[in-house]
């Protein structure tokens, strides 16, 4: 089961763009790898940019899915895997 | 092997998986856009993988080699099972194999479904390498899917079929959800069956930007507008031609799959080879006889009946002609053409060859053409020439009737796995584009119709041009920044391939089996065609052979029929060309009916051109053309004609090439000798040029070659703005210009179609009537002229009336196969029932022909029963229910009998009914209805235009016929139109200022009848009018 999100969240990431850490709940979460990566241009006719999806396993295997959005700059935790 | 090397380093990376607009609305980047980043990236080679096609393989091999890379010929094959394989041909055996892996996969299989069987792959896996494919690919499906046993199944079958080095897992990086689990399973499988890997991506576009008109194709495609979800749309916009730093980056993981696409490239040779003699042997040799000699025996026999002795003169011209064409070594392929001229003429199939093959008298010899080139003083050279080498292109127009039947002879004579009909790409234009494009985007139907409808017939990129220009657009009402982005999104597919069709009429025959050298596929009507359209074809080494349907061909054909049934002497091929009622005909500007004379601007030309001779009615053919007309040359052509205008040159360099026509571009053959004069263009250049005028490929082409004519010219001494000025007259003819020999072809059947309407005007209107579509006008105008000229009309009768129009001393009696509806069959059986007996009432005929009620009806509305029954009216009432629900009538019909006394329809309902079910104004126009009130307000006829003075300010009416914009050099538009009343044509022409008052009245579907206020003016024989005010004419009869 996963919890949709959809939230801005501060993130840490690499000089190469990969997310190393985020903050939520009022808390920093160490990414320990990146699962997948995929990028979405979502609907383009309606203005909509492209956003760059990261699967990633925290500390504890949880998992959570963050992206990128190219437009904006900022990161959005999208969705969060019970 | 040796290690590619581009620009002195090691190359490291190719793309052997890419896409071009020929994966047919599945690629939006162009061939030319995806070599260019190739080059600029270092690449050393890269490989074109279309799905189930090699359509662009020539086009892509020629500009690849051109831009200094390798081309790898490869396909991306859609399997028995949906899956994807990408195949790369390392040689030309592997060429081959593709190709006829491709046909089977085209030919055993439904239209536009082709499906390659894993078992044909056991059979043409030599010379080629297997790629595993993108994710539907079975192997990557497979793990996908979770099924990763089954998933190395496949890779070992594959492996078995190609052998372990000829075969590569495919790993991509498309970004898409599960992309680096699958990479990591495949690099896995791969590992562990002892396989090598390959990075590709795929590639769709050339940049990323061009994603979004992917995915309106891809909408058009799979039928679907933007919003809508399907799973042939792509999550995003990676599959470009990415950077060999882009791609090192993605795949840092797997640097050998990265480095193992130069060492495909370096397996891979360029596979096609061009310029090969592909067209057969001639078989039909006497014995002991060679081609050569046969050729040459033919042609003198030939001279001998055409001129009776042979001179000095024609000799020699034979002799030259025949050398030439045996040092090029396609004395077969005259002999060839010869034998299906030959076999058309045993059969009595009226022909005539057209095209620059009329300036060679060994093809007037050998009865291919009908042009004296001797005669003439056409030359050969620009027909054939060892400096050009170029293949020779022998056209010929058919009784389009029997088109087939010569083409069936081809079949049948060299196997039909030796003769294939060529393709053509239908390609976006504006209207196409527009449909198409405005469709996936949402836009309202009512808006994409009604706006599509008004687009003239111009290139994708050129609709904002359009909207800027023409009335009919600017009141489009749709102007908003969506609109702009679909007009960019129109420009960007811009010529870009919708699907394959059929050509016209080219032929190649091969001397191999056509699988081996070009793909086969099925075209619309069951046509087998090939991959490669007429250019690419050609560049095989085939000689394509161009079987045209040409309905004048079946006109005259008719109309010597009824001819010699009154005038036993007459022989349309003996026609004399120097007669001078037909001359005067001519210069009276009357020539509707005439083939290629009869437009508005060639009656006008005739007019004033006072043609005395063969040599005047050529150049009137190629006089009005959109190259010629822009080229602001009509005028200053008549005038130097006359001697009125002294000629003169842009350069002294052109005087030679032009003296014969006055100094006017007219002849394709000029515009490459000019090229050739002031640019230096050497024959590979100049051929260029041709082909780009030749087939119209590409605008942007044209562009390309103006910059290197003026770059050239200007080394070549000529100043700049001289230089640009002719190459603006060069850009004129792309596509529309006449050589010299095709105008000379089309003017001699000018001229004798023009002998035959003044001569035998009730024989030749009924033939083009019969024929009909063909020609400018329609049925009913050429109805009004063949009036005007004393030709009276009869109307349809059942017992009169033949399947074509017919003729009855000087009256034209109308056909029943022009009654609407009236089908071949229906049409069978009213002629047999009437060859046992004419029909003696309507009951008679209803008894004898089983015909469907709204058949029926047309007939009577329309008068077919009138000589039977005068009561129209009374005749529908007759009909009975049961016809209503086309049941079978009983063979016991005496409706008419005790019919109602019913008053008939009137005179004007008949006109309306007979007007919309035969398209034909039988006893008088609609002008009539009103010319008493016409006349009230002071509307003057066409009869009466000669009567006025020139200047006069005149009042005119009628029906709008063909209203057209020919492009002129200013950029500035002028219409024209005819205006059509019950005596004949206006030309009415309508200059820039009141075209963008009044032009939407004329383009915008349906054209009311119009009134017209202008200035009369008179133009040698003719007399036109300046349109000053336009409006519809209001008035109900």
């Amino acid at each position: 089961m996963s919890k949709y999100v959809e939230k801005q969240v501060e993130v840490v990431s690499s000089s190469d763009g990969i997310p190393c850490s985020f903050y939520w709940n009022g808390k920093w979460t160490e990414i320990c790898r990146v699962l997948e990566l995929w990028k979405d241009t979502g609907t383009w006719w309606e203005g909509e940019s492209e956003k760059t999806f990261f699967r990633i396993e925290a500390a504890g295997e949880s998992l959570y899915e963050l992206y990128l959005d190219s437009l904006k700059q900022a990161w959005f935790l999208y969705r969060i895997y019970d | 092997m040796a290690v590619i090397i581009k620009h002195g380093k090691a190359a490291q990376f190719v793309h052997l998986h890419t896409h071009s607009p020929f994966s047919f609305l599945d690629g939006a980047g162009s061939i030319e856009d995806m070599i260019a980043k190739a080059v600029s990236e270092g690449m050393p080679a890269l490989a074109l993988t279309d799905h189930n096609n090699l359509c662009a393989a020539v086009h892509f091999h020629k500009l690849a080699v051109q831009a200094g890379i390798k081309p790898i010929t490869g396909v991306e094959l859609t399997m028995e099972d949906g899956s994807h394989l990408v195949l790369l041909a390392k040689n030309g055996e592997g060429y081959s194999n593709l190709c006829r892996i491709l046909t089977r996969a085209h030919l055993d299989n439904p239209r536009l479904n082709p499906r390659t069987r894993w078992g044909l792959l056991e059979t043409y896996n030599q010379g080629l390498i297997a790629l595993s494919g993108c994710r539907k690919g079975r192997i990557p499906a497979l793990i996908l899917a979770g099924r990763y046993q089954q998933a190395e199944e496949i890779a070992l079958k594959i492996k078995a079929i190609f052998g372990k080095d000829n075969f590569f897992i495919e790993l991509q990086s498309d970004f898409l959800p599960g992309n680096r689990s699958l990479n990591r399973s495949l690099a896995q499988l791969a590992s562990h069956l002892g396989l090598k890997t390959v990075a590709t991506n795929n590639v769709h576009f050339a940049d990323k930007e061009q994603f979004k008109v992917h995915d309106l194709l891809t909408c058009v495609r799979t039928l679907t507008r933007l919003q809508d979800v399907h799973r042939e749309r792509r999550l995003n916009g990676e599959n470009y031609l990415k950077s060999t730093s882009e791609i090192s980056e993605i795949f840092s993981e797997y640097p050998r799959a990265v480095a193992n696409t130069v060492k495909i490239a370096e397996m891979c040779e360029p596979a096609l080879k061009l310029g090969e003699r592909l067209f057969p042997s001639f078989t039909d040799l006497p014995p002991g006889e060679t081609a050569a000699g046969y050729l040459r025996k033919l042609a003198f026999d030939g001279a001998l009946r055409r001129y009776h002795r042979l001179t000095h003169r024609i000799t020699q011209r034979l002799e030259y002609e025949l050398d030439i064409i045996c040092k090029l070594g396609f004395e077969d392929y005259f002999l060839l053409v010869w034998d299906v001229a030959s076999f058309a003429r045993k059969h009595k199939i009226r022909y005539a060859g057209r095209g620059s093959a009329a300036d060679s008298a060994v093809a007037y010899c050998l009865n291919i053409t009908e042009v004296d080139s001797i005669g003439r003083g056409l030359l050969f050279e620009r027909f054939m020439s060892l400096e050009r080498a170029q293949t020779p292109d022998i056209d010929i127009d058919f009784d389009s009737r029997y088109r087939d039947t010569v083409s069936d002879y081809i079949y049948k004579k060299y196997g039909a796995d030796r003769v294939a009909t060529v393709c053509t790409y239908n390609t976006f234009r504006a209207r196409s584009a527009f449909r198409d494009l405005a469709k996936a985007m949402d836009f309202p139907p009512d808006d994409i119709d009604r706006i599509a409808k008004k687009l003239p017939y111009i290139h994708a990129d050129q609709i904002e041009l359009a909207l800027e220009r023409f009335p009919e657009m600017k009141e489009s009402g749709i102007d908003s920044p969506r609109f702009r982005e679909l007009l960019r999104f129109c420009a960007a597919v811009s010529g870009f391939p919708r699907f394959i069709s059929t050509h016209v009429g080219g032929i190649i025959i091969s001397r191999y089996p056509l699988s081996d050298i070009t793909p086969l596929q099925e075209a619309g009507k069951g046509i087998i065609v090939t991959q490669y359209d007429k250019e690419f074809v050609e560049d095989l080494g085939f000689v394509k052979l161009d079987l045209l349907s040409l309905r004048t061909m079946g006109a005259i054909e008719d109309a010597s029929i009824t001819i010699r049934e009154t005038d036993k002497n007459f022989d349309y091929d003996a026609i004399p060309l120097d007669d001078k009622s037909t001359f005067k005909m001519l210069n009276k500007g009357e020539t509707i009916g005439v083939f290629q004379l009869e437009s508005p601007a060639q009656r006008s030309l005739q007019s004033r051109l006072n043609a005395s001779g063969m040599e005047d009615i050529v150049a009137s053919v190629a006089l009005i053309r959109p190259g010629p007309i822009k080229g602001n040359m009509v005028e200053p052509f008549i005038s130097r004609r006359h001697g009125t205008e002294p000629v003169t040159y842009l350069h002294p360099k052109l005087e030679p090439i032009l003296k014969k026509t006055y100094g006017v571009v007219l002849f394709q053959e000029q515009v490459i000798e000019i090229a050739t004069a002031i640019a230096g263009f050497t024959p590979g250049e100049a051929d260029r040029l041709r082909r780009v005028m030749t087939h119209a490929r590409s605008h942007r082409e044209m562009e390309a070659i103006g910059a290197d004519f003026i770059r050239k010219a200007a080394a070549n001494g000529v100043a700049k703005e001289i230089a640009e000025t002719i190459f603006s007259y060069i850009t004129g003819y792309a596509s529309y210009g006449f050589c010299e020999a095709h105008a000379a072809a089309f003017a001699t059947t000018a001229y004798k179609t023009a002998y035959m309407i003044q001569h035998y005007p009730a024989h030749f209107f009924a033939a083009i009537m019969s024929n009909q579509p063909m020609g400018f006008y329609n049925t009913n105008t050429l109805c009004v002229e063949a009036r005007r000229r004393g030709v009276t009309l009869l109307p349809p009768d059942i017992n009169l009336s033949g399947s074509s129009f017919t003729v009855d001393g000087s009256s034209i009696r109308i056909s029943l196969r022009q009654v609407k509806g009236l089908k071949e069959n229906a049409l069978v059986s009213i002629l047999r029932a009437r060859q046992k007996g004419d029909f003696i009432s309507f009951d008679d005929f209803r008894r004898r022909v089983l015909i469907d009620r709204d058949i029926l009806e047309n007939m009577i509305l329309c008068g077919v029963f009138d000589s039977l029954h005068a009561n129209r009216k009374q005749l529908l009432w007759s009909l009975t229910d049961a016809e209503t629900e086309n049941i079978i009538t009983s063979p016991l019909i005496e409706n008419t009998v005790t019919l109602p006394p019913v008053p008939d329809f009137t005179r004007r309902e008949k006109f309306n009914y007979e007007y919309e079910i035969l398209g034909i104004d039988i006893n008088y126009h609609f002008m009539t209805l009103l010319r008493s009130k016409l006349q009230e307000h002071g509307f003057i006829t066409s009869a009466q235009l000669l009567e006025q003075k020139e200047g006069s300010l005149i009042k005119i009416a009628g029906i709008p016929i063909r209203p057209h914009r020919p492009p002129t050099r200013t950029g500035k538009i002028t219409a024209f139109f005819s205006l059509e009343d019950e005596f004949g044509l206006i030309d009415v022409t309508v200059f820039d200022k009141t075209y963008q008052q009044y032009g939407a009245l004329l383009f915008t579907k349906p054209v009311p009848p119009l009134q017209v206020r202008g200035v009369l003016q008179r133009r040698g024989n003719g007399v036109s009018i300046i349109a000053r005010k336009i409006g519809r004419l209001n008035w109900n009869p």
